[in-house]
């Protein structure tokens, strides 16, 4: 029978970006991405299915409004004419951390709220369905480095993660730098689709982060840092390609962005 | 980087530390961290009855 469940799930940071939509109603991106998760950092979620009414807290707090129906139409995919759900959902990590949490968010609802639901899908099933809520939440419910797969069916079911290499199987670090912890002037969806929609970089970063993806998850799997740490920044300067050329240009690097960059190419 | 100011650095284990005290100065914030596991169940169903 239905009840209760609570799910545990690490963000993660992309090694070779995620950065537009096929499609946005389905969260299908254009190109796969290459991430790894991030240990020491948490989101705890916990579903009721079947309580009184629908009610989502967020880290201690009720929430109505967009960010409640964002996790109320989530629960609809997974069982239209769901009985009325209590979320209660907490990340352990500061916002200062300059992570986003939620790809760590949606990967715990989709495994708590599917369980809770009395079913029991496989990872990549869970994957699939993360995705639905935020793309990058398909990456944080495999642990360690994970390719997600851009696919090519429409109804998004081919378009999940799937795991490279464990989170034991490579002594590696990720040392996550804040340099502004500020919100950001423009979300990472709109952001998305400007690039998309105005920027004229934006097809050469299609055709090549797909080809990077692929390298960089054959890097992965031979654990080949300097290989890995090449594409990576291929993939980013690409994608900052296509910001910088959008219209309005997004413009997100700082000063100090550009000053820890120098100093890692000292180090090196 | 992602798409914000924020810079991320992939290295060996061995490494960190230094990577991390040479930053520390230029940042807000420094945070070094390990690969991560996978999304797991804490509590396992409870029937709500």
């Amino acid at each position: 029978m239905p009840g209760s469940c609570t799910a545990v799930a690490h963000p993660n940071i992309a090694l070779v970006k995620y950065w537009g939509k096929r499609d946005l109603t389905a969260n299908l991106p254009s190109t796969s991405s290459v991430s790894v998760a991030l240990a020491g950092f948490h989101t705890r979620t916990r579903v009721t299915w079947g309580s009184d009414v629908d009610e989502v807290r967020l880290d201690g707090r009720t929430v109505v409004g967009s960010q409640a129906e964002r996790v109320l139409r989530f629960l609809d995919r997974i069982r239209p004419g769901r009985p009325p759900c209590r979320v209660v959902s907490a990340s352990d990590f500061p916002v200062a951390a300059g992570l986003a949490s939620s790809s760590s968010a949606f990967a715990a609802l989709a495994l708590a709220a599917t369980r809770a639901a009395g079913l029991d899908l496989d990872p990549a099933r869970i994957s699939a369905l993360a995705r639905q809520g935020s793309g990058s939440a398909c990456r944080s419910v495999h642990g360690g480095f994970v390719l997600w797969r851009r696919g090519e069916a429409d109804d998004g079911s081919d378009s999940h993660a799937v795991p490279l290499l464990g989170a034991d199987a490579w002594d590696v670090r990720i040392v996550a730098v804040v340099v502004d912890a500020g919100p950001k002037a423009v979300g990472s969806t709109e952001g998305m689709e400007r690039s998309r929609a105005t920027s004229p970089c934006y097809p050469a970063f299609v055709e090549e982060n797909e080809r990077l993806a692929t390298l960089a998850a054959r890097y992965v799997e031979a654990r080949d840092l300097a290989g890995l740490v090449e594409v990576m920044e291929q993939s980013t300067l690409l994608m900052q390609a296509t910001m910088t050329t959008a219209v309005p240009p997004i413009r997100f690097v700082r000063a100090a962005s550009l000053g820890v960059i120098e100093a890692v190419s000292a180090l090196r | 980087m992602d798409a914000g100011p924020n810079v991320k650095i992939l290295c060996r284990a061995s490494d960190a530390d230094r990577v991390a005290g040479t930053l520390r100065p230029l940042a807000a914030g420094v945070h070094v961290l390990a690969p991560g596991g996978p999304a797991f169940v804490e509590s396992e169903p409870a029937s709500a009855g």
